[in-house]
């Protein structure tokens, strides 16, 4: 099998990759580029755990392959550390107690980023879409709501 | 800019697959795609050949059998000659990446002589085939237990009514797949990191598997993504990544596949049960009689237990003069079913409270305000001989019924549906026999002012260690941030069983207390030598012990530590827990015991289409009676979690039922609930302190799904005056209940 290449910028930082065609965004980020904050549930663009933010937009990596990826902004939960909005929806979340276990929590961290960069004070609506992409098994789903619609509240 | 103070959401936590010692390598196994067959030939060959693998192995390289419980080890850690499910981990290949290892497994041969497959109860039961050489008549356990004047109640009783109730096997789908990380150290000791709900249990249980001397093992337990009962059992993955450390003196790491959780899951055990209820002139319950088959999949596991529990804990909530059951747990070629949140209880509770229902609308009586007579009062001693101390059911009953409306006209096309229940607070006795305690803990104290708390609690979640945490605080006067919590090591910690049975608030918190009050003795001491005031005059407050009559007159707290230090060395504190209770004089008498039980009241709003047999929850209140709360929000989650578990069981997921397959093997067909699916919750805390319990503390991780289903069953059934007796609720199913 050949080998292709991709240039892409990981949280700011840029990386010049040879990757098996197959290889997807998950296992680059992890494995290759060491990003243990990037957690995945089932590799099959189920469950959200692994999402990411490319160029802004909030995407399973399971579901893209690094190869497609070149030019691309790629940010995982760990890069949004620095950002206000993030810290302040994280902030929101585990005020209420809304994570037990924890490991869907940089995927949703992820997604409402996104969401709340567009739109500042989602609606109910708006929010369940952000999250319907999301499996929380430990069923935390009310008190995000909860939490999130009060954030941005006028 | 608030700040997140949290290590989850920016993905900090280490998880088992994010821990990565120097020089790792990576297993894979090749599973049985046979339910049922011999196995004639298990090559190694192609796998050996694969680039990058450097060694397979199959079950010859294990010595012993493996399970929870002693009397029923029967599972190889690789199968050995025979395969009893699909799924079931034959060969295991190690290789330098997770891709060559995945390679090799695949390029294991297994040759099979399939056999005849046992696909569910009925097949079972017949015997025509065994799965086990030594259980001829395929029945792991065959409990039968009778307390009290059955027969004489029933043939004396008003009313008898009676029904057959099906529930379908589940899985936890925990977020987090299972895991392991093995390390065979140059000193000849095993580190073993796993996502395991009991640490303890899993550094036994390697070392039996593989002849090793307890202490030299370690069991790390990282952050755990989520658990349910899914990760209590020892694993082949867990000794297999072990043993391949051995062998090549090199750190392995196993992480699980989704498909491969859905075969190892020990999920919910797919029931068959008849009840019948004995009523007597005052609608009281005079006798409930009970058979019940669970299909228990191809091994033993935790089975034994999950049979026993299945009966007794039929004798709770209700008031009772007789209890008899019938409780067998079979053999099927289906992965081996297990512990899930309720543990033996779910199923049954189903069924109970759809009779207790059906009941009511014989009598023509209400059945909210009929489960509140028939409660069990406090200190109340069942026929089976559980010891109830608090009770808050008729409140939690109280609760849902006024939050829901219960009592105001309906409205058309709705229907209410409730549903009570009781759950343990731990296991009174251990899986093994012994007199240990169940639960240990060490506070110290140091000179900067910190606590650090060291306990065998296995976080997995459910905020296990922030309510420890919070325990120690209270009982030294301090925040909770002064107290830090060094859990999940078994080299470090002492021991504590571990996070099911819903053991640990009240055991481990037990414990963690005595703990904490010894610590403040010491403390309490050395301030009053310097300040020459009085013990019992003394008050420890945030960063201060203080005379009671003068707040003025102290000392800091970091003062009295190092004064305690300068006095009598470290500054350190030990407890312990185990029940103080003996087994009743009966076999079996040791399953069903707790210290305390919790109490659970649900209420469910339905509406129902009736052409296309969809069940729509509009509404769920809770009622949950944890004794105390010790974190409010913490028992909030529990509930939010328990509603939506149960939720999703009622009526979105199953294994299948078919034992040959397990279906489905992917994550998005499985149907775990989804924010968008979700009825409007009301959560209820009710506090009926327990004498048992720390500050009076029972559980609440596991008892509040219990009536969640059978509250929405009930709803759905008045809704469409049918009687709807199995789980789940799919809307083919709901149709075939209802012909109308």
């Amino acid at each position: 099998m050949g080998t292709a290449h991709a240039n892409f910028t990981v949280n700011g930082r840029l990386h010049r990759l040879c990757v098996d065609p197959g290889e997807i965004l998950l296992d680059t980020l992890r494995h290759r580029l060491g990003l243990t904050d990037v957690k995945w549930g089932c590799r099959e663009g189920a469950c959200g755990a692994c999402t990411v933010l490319i160029d802004g937009r909030a995407t399973p990596s399971c579901l893209r392959l690094t190869a497609t990826l070149s030019g691309a902004h790629i940010l995982t939960a760990g890069g949004l550390i620095a950002e206000p909005l993030a810290q302040d929806i994280a902030a929101a979340l585990e005020n209420k107690h809304a994570f037990q276990c924890g490991f869907c929590a940089p995927g949703i961290l992820v997604e409402l980023f996104a969401l709340f960069s567009r739109a500042p004070q989602p609606s109910a609506d708006q929010l369940e879409q952000a999250l319907s992409g999301h499996v929380c098994r430990c069923g935390g789903y009310p008190l995000m709501m909860e939490a999130l619609l009060k954030l941005n509240a006028p | 800019m608030a700040r997140s103070t949290g290590t989850a959401a920016f993905g900090f936590d280490q998880y088992v697959a994010d821990i990565q010692p120097p020089g790792l390598l990576y297993a894979a196994l090749a599973r049985s795609t046979k339910a049922y067959a011999q196995l004639e030939k298990v090559d190694l060959a192609g796998a050996l050949s694969t680039p990058g693998v450097l060694a397979a192995v199959d079950g010859a390289v294990f010595h012993r059998k493996v399970g929870m419980i002693p009397t029923s080890r029967d599972e190889p850690p690789l199968a050995l000659d025979v395969v009893r499910y699909v799924g079931e981990p034959v060969a295991a290949v190690v290789a330098v990446t997770p891709e060559a290892a995945r390679h090799g497994a695949d390029r294991v041969r297994i040759l099979y002589r399939s056999l005849p497959f046992i696909p569910d109860i009925q097949a079972s039961a017949t015997g025509a085939t065994t799965i086990h050489a030594s259980m001829p008549d395929n029945i792991l356990r065959d409990v039968r237990l009778s307390f009290g004047p059955v027969d004489e109640c029933f043939s004396s009783a008003q009313r008898i009514v009676s029904g057959s109730y099906s529930y379908a096997g589940s899985t936890h789908a925990a977020m987090e797949t299972h895991g392991a990380v093995a390390w065979w150290r140059p000193e000849q000791r095993l580190w073993i990191w796993s996502s395991t709900q009991s640490p303890f249990h899993l550094q036994h249980n390697l070392a039996c598997a593989l002849d090793l001397d307890p202490a030299a093992v370690r069991v790390l337990k990282p952050k755990v993504g989520g658990g349910f009962g899914g990760k209590c059992e020892t694993f082949s993955h867990e000794i297999v990544t072990a043993q391949l450390s051995k062998m090549l003196n090199r750190p392995v790491r196993l992480i699980l596949t989704r498909e491969e959780v859905f075969y190892t899951h020990r999920g919910r055990h797919h029931a068959l049960m008849d009840l019948r209820l004995a009523l007597g002139s005052n609608h009281e319950i005079l006798a409930i009689d009970a058979d019940i088959s669970l299909d228990g999949g191809a091994y033993a596991g935790l089975g034994v237990v999950t049979t026993h529990y299945a009966g007794q804990l039929l004798a709770i909530p209700y008031k009772l003069k007789a209890l008899r059951f019938r409780s067998r747990r079979y053999f099927t070629n289906a992965p081996p079913a297990g512990p899930k949140r309720g543990h033996g209880s779910v199923q049954i509770r189903f069924a109970m409270e759809r009779l207790i229902d059906k009941a009511a609308v014989s009598l023509g009586i209400d059945p909210l305000v009929w489960r509140r007579e028939l409660a069990l009062a406090p200190g109340a001693s069942t026929v089976n001989e559980l010891k109830i101390g608090s009770t808050g059911f008729g409140a939690c009953l109280d609760r849902v019924a006024g939050a829901s409306g219960w009592f105001d006209s309906s409205v058309e096309g709705e229907a209410l549906g409730v549903a009570g229940s009781a759950y343990i607070s731990g296991a009174a006795f251990p899986i093994f026999p012994n007199r240990l305690p169940h639960s240990q803990a060490m506070l110290r104290a140091d000179r900067s002012g910190l606590f650090t708390l060291y306990t065998g609690v296995a976080e997995i979640g459910q905020g296990t260690e922030h309510a420890m945490a919070q325990l120690a605080a209270e009982t030294l006067g301090q925040e909770r941030h002064r107290v830090t919590v060094l859990a999940g090591d078994t080299d470090a910690c002492p021991v504590d069983l571990g996070s099911y049975s819903s053991r640990v608030t009240l055991m481990a918190g037990k414990s963690v207390i005595a703990a904490a009050q010894e610590v403040r003795k010491q403390l309490l001491r050395a301030a009053s030598a310097r300040l020459k005031i009085p013990v019992e005059e003394l008050d420890i407050i945030p960063g201060r012990i203080v005379s009671k009559a003068d707040e003025g007159r102290g000392l800091s707290l970091k003062k009295a530590i190092a004064l305690a230090e300068e006095q009598a060395g470290l500054v350190l504190g030990t407890g312990h827990y185990r029940p103080d209770m003996k087994p009743a004089h009966y076999k079996g008498s040791a399953l069903g015991p707790s210290p305390a039980y919790s109490f659970s009241a649900a209420v469910a709003r339905v509406s129902v289409d009736k052409e296309l047999g969809l069940i729509r929850v509009l509404d769920l209140w809770l009622a949950h009676d944890c004794g105390t709360a010790i974190d409010r929000k913490s028992v909030l989650a529990q509930l939010y979690g328990c509603a939506i578990m149960g939720y999703g069981e009622a009526l979105l997921e199953s294994t299948g039922l078919v034992g040959s397959v397990t279906d489905p093997v992917a994550l998005i067909d499985y149907g775990v609930p989804l924010v968008g699916d979700l009825p409007r919750i009301h959560p209820l805390i009710v506090e009926a302190p327990d004498p048992e319990g720390p500050r009076g503390a029972k559980e609440v991780g596991e008892g509040p799904l219990l009536p969640v289903i059978p509250a929405i069953a009930n709803a759905a059934s008045r809704a469409l005056g049918v009687d709807l007796d199995s789980i789940p609720l799919f809307p083919d199913m709901v149709l075939e209940m209802y012909s109308p």
